[in-house]
């Protein structure tokens, strides 16, 4: 298949979960391709926080505040950031890209081999049937040119290479059931509290939650030792990143170049062939420049870096950016708002758990699921689970001396944790634009986000929280606390989706209904600026099962000569 | 074996310079001698102050059964923060706190803090560490102070920094509690019985501290 003037017979830009996935299904499918990676290269031996105790990092974990303040002020707000993990962060004052002070967008990133698929939270619930349904429904957003039954066997297949473990007992249309190994199990608290809200509340299903972490040995990779921190890296593979599973399938095909430390700054159009020319890379050490061809090329540069490169590609037929005759590119950005809700369960105090388990448990969205059940359009779901308190209520623990210390030397109450994830509807005003003067080191405009919850979520918010409190309740909690008090800032749900959204119409979506650009034929986008709505589930799988998709499409049009 | 001394082993309170040097060079730790310290620029703290943080980080978590705050390096850990991860307002809080508790126990008992009897000790940092607990549980919780103007008082800092110090140290997380770094099993409902240690869960988590 490969054809002489082209360097590769495809280029993949972004080596995290979608980029990945592109990777390993086009090399596995024959084609010679280029992995561009903007970051460092990363093996396991770069898993230095690994198994490692807190005393034996120089602050004890806390890392070092004053470089965080400087160098990391928004990255060191991520629950996985630390002294254990900065290596797997982006030091913002490199990076740096602009906010409206009123309207803050918190931007999350990894630059390096595996991206963020090194740090994610593994939690991959399928989309299931009204997920595609609803913006039609309900006529937010522009309808999802594709629905479940399209993409349910690349579910099945993304499953059975990734090594998903979760419950199959409970099917659910919010989150169907998938092709799952043993799922982990749920502690003595966590079982008490599902059983208690089964019992009040029919319908509402706590279960463990289907994660990407194995219960069973796949593809050479051990089943989870329960140290318990994912996102320090994991030697043993146990956990799916790129790393891990989709480049080593990648790699074993011989059919895979990868360049890391490459920045792409741009695509050239060829307005003859109507296709991308050529892809401009700049290396991040040496600066020096360099020009890759392909017959396609996918971009999986995450959802605000791919829209970035999108945006800076200009031509003279697209000088709004590559593929944006619609005017929608940069438009409709979208995250997951996210808060927890703790209380305190009492009993059960001759129970606990040997091992960190590093899944979390579930529950579906419930709400106006077949009938409307609650005035908000939409839901939320639930993620969460319960532990015993330890040391760390010591500083909550009055008094001092022998007592204290004997208080501490045990196990102190149940805690249980619900995180409530909701639906974020696509709004135009939600958007990043290119920054007309500020340039990063490599010469590419800085992005500028925009970002506020609409009246819908601020509705749902509360709802989240008042049905999480009669919840714990129910299961006896005391002490129940909302955190964060306000709603987030956009971006801190880390499931930043949308800005070249699929769809129907070339007039008001980016992309067609494989990933292709409607105006540029050889370009496919299937990281999260793909999404053309963000559901109330986890994206990541989707955005798997939509590479793989694509990936079969883009292949099947070269063989039969359209690409 | 390494010898704990006297003065450390279960109901003896009484500290002194000695004790501390030697458990700093039991455990590897780098107090300065007072010749060493004098040519130290800008020392966030003397070794009288550092001998005083170990008194109280020892009355706070002391030497039972295992080891206490001393012999789990606290004092250093205490140092190490104050240095270099406090901030500059902060500092100052905890350095004018520490001040006014040196000074507070020489008016009270006309005796340095160093000299008082152990059960003088005990009740001048019990009472004002009820009293500082008793405010904080009345007005905004844990944190007090704000990042601005922190104004946590000294005896709950150090109770902060002696309880983060010492169960994130070898000793508290090994030692004193229990720790399992990888079980290659999860057991959901494994029975735990009164006086069974906990784990000190040291890779799952991590803490917040707050020094404001």
């Amino acid at each position: 298949m490969r054809v002489d003037k082209h360097d590769f017979d495809a280029i993949v830009i972004g080596s995290g979960i979608s980029g990945g996935w592109a990777a390993k299904e086009l090399t596995e499918k024959g084609l010679k391709v280029l992995l561009l990676e903007r970051g460092r290269s990363i093996t396991p031996a770069n898993y230095v926080g690994e198994h490692k105790p807190a005393w034996q990092f120089p602050y004890r974990q806390l890392g070092d505040r004053k470089r965080y303040e400087r160098d990391y002020p928004i990255q060191s707000t991520c629950y996985a950031f630390g002294e254990p993990t900065e290596q797997f962060f982006v030091k913002d004052s490199e990076h740096p890209y602009g906010q409206d002070p009123a309207r803050p967008f918190r931007w999350i990133r990894g630059f390096q081999l595996g991206g963020k698929s090194l740090t994610w939270g593994r939690c991959t619930p399928r989309w299931g049937p009204i997920n595609f349904e609803e913006n039609k429904q309900d006529g937010h957003g522009v309808d999802w040119p594709i629905r479940y039954d399209d993409i349910r066997a690349w579910y099945d297949h993304v499953e059975e290479f990734i090594g998903v473990s979760g419950q199959t007992e409970i099917d659910s249309p919010t989150a169907p059931v998938g092709r799952f190994q043993p799922g982990m199990l749920m502690n003595a608290c966590e079982t008490f509290v599902a059983d208690r809200i089964r019992e009040k509340f029919p319908g509402r299903h706590l279960t463990i939650a289907p994660s990407a972490i194995l219960t069973k040995a796949l593809h050479g990779r051990a089943p989870c030792h329960y140290c318990g921190p994912c996102e320090r890296g994991c030697s043993t593979g146990s956990y799916f990143s790129s790393i891990s599973s989709t480049l080593p399938a990648a790699r074993a095909t011989g059919n895979l170049t990868v360049v890391t430390d490459s920045v792409v700054v741009g695509l050239d159009f060829d307005p003859k062939s109507r296709k991308v020319a050529g892809v401009r890379a700049i290396d991040q050490n040496t600066r020096a420049g360099k020009r890759y061809t392909a017959r396609i090329v996918f971009l999986n540069a995450s959802t605000l870096g791919t829209t970035q490169i999108l945006l800076n590609s200009t031509s003279e037929s697209y000088p709004n950016g590559l593929g944006n005759r619609s005017g929608v590119l940069g438009h409709y950005l979208m995250d997951h708002l996210y808060i927890d809700v703790i209380g305190v369960i009492p009993g059960l105090l001759d129970k606990y758990t040997i091992g960190n388990r590093p899944a979390g448990l579930w529950m579906p969205r419930y709400h106006n699921v077949g009938e409307r059940t609650a005035p908000f359009l939409r839901g939320f779901s639930y993620q969460g689970g319960a532990t015993r308190a330890n040391w760390t209520q010591g500083v909550s623990v009055p008094g001092y001396g022998t007592a204290l210390k004997q208080h501490l030397r045990e196990y102190g109450p149940w805690s249980f944790d619900f995180s409530a994830f909701l639906e974020c509807l696509p709004y135009r005003d939600n958007r990043l634009t290119l920054d007309p003067v500020r340039k990063d080191k490599f010469g590419l405009p800085i992005i500028n986000t925009r970002f506020e919850w609409g009246k819908n979520e601020r509705v749902i918010a509360e709802y989240m929280v008042s049905d999480a409190t009669q919840m714990l309740k129910a299961a006896g909690a005391t002490d129940i606390v909302r955190t964060p008090e306000e709603l987030p800032p956009g971006g801190f749900g880390i499931h930043e989706m949308g800005t070249a959204r699929m769809g129907r119409d070339p007039a008001t979506s980016f992309l067609n209904d494989h990933n292709q650009s409607h105006e540029v034929a050889n370009l496919f986008v299937t990281d999260g600026s793909c999404m053309a709505s963000t559901a109330a589930q986890n994206p990541s799988l989707t955005y798997m099962a939509l590479t793989a998709r694509a990936a079969d499409y883009a292949v099947q049009q070269m063989k039969s000569g359209v690409l | 074996m390494k010898r704990v001394p006297e003065s450390l082993v279960p109901g003896r309170h009484v500290l002194n310079r000695r004790d501390i040097l030697q458990l700093a060079t039991m455990f590897g730790l780098s107090l300065t001698l007072p010749s060493l310290a004098a040519k130290a620029p800008a020392a966030p703290m003397t070794d009288d102050e550092l001998i005083l943080i170990g008194e109280v980080s020892e009355l706070i978590l002391p030497t039972t059964d295992t080891g206490g705050a001393l012999a789990a390096g606290v004092p250093e850990f205490v140092k190490m923060m104050l240095s270099d991860w406090f901030s500059e307002a902060e500092r100052a809080n905890f350095i004018s706190g520490m001040h006014e508790f040196s000074a507070g126990a020489t008016r009270k008992y006309g005796k340095k803090f160093g000299e008082l009897s152990a059960s003088q000790k005990d009740q001048y940092f019990g009472e004002l560490l009820a009293t500082a607990e008793a405010a904080l549980t009345s007005t905004s919780g844990a944190g007090a102070g704000s990042v601005s103007a922190p104004r946590t008082p000294f005896v709950v800092l150090m109770k902060r920094l002696t309880i983060f110090g010492y169960y994130t140290s070898e000793l508290g997380a090994t030692s004193e509690l229990h720790q399992q770094l990888t079980s290659a099993q999860f057991v959901p409902a494994a029975v735990v019985k009164p006086g069974d240690r906990a784990d000190s869960g040291i890779l799952s988590a991590m803490y917040p501290f707050s020094a404001s």
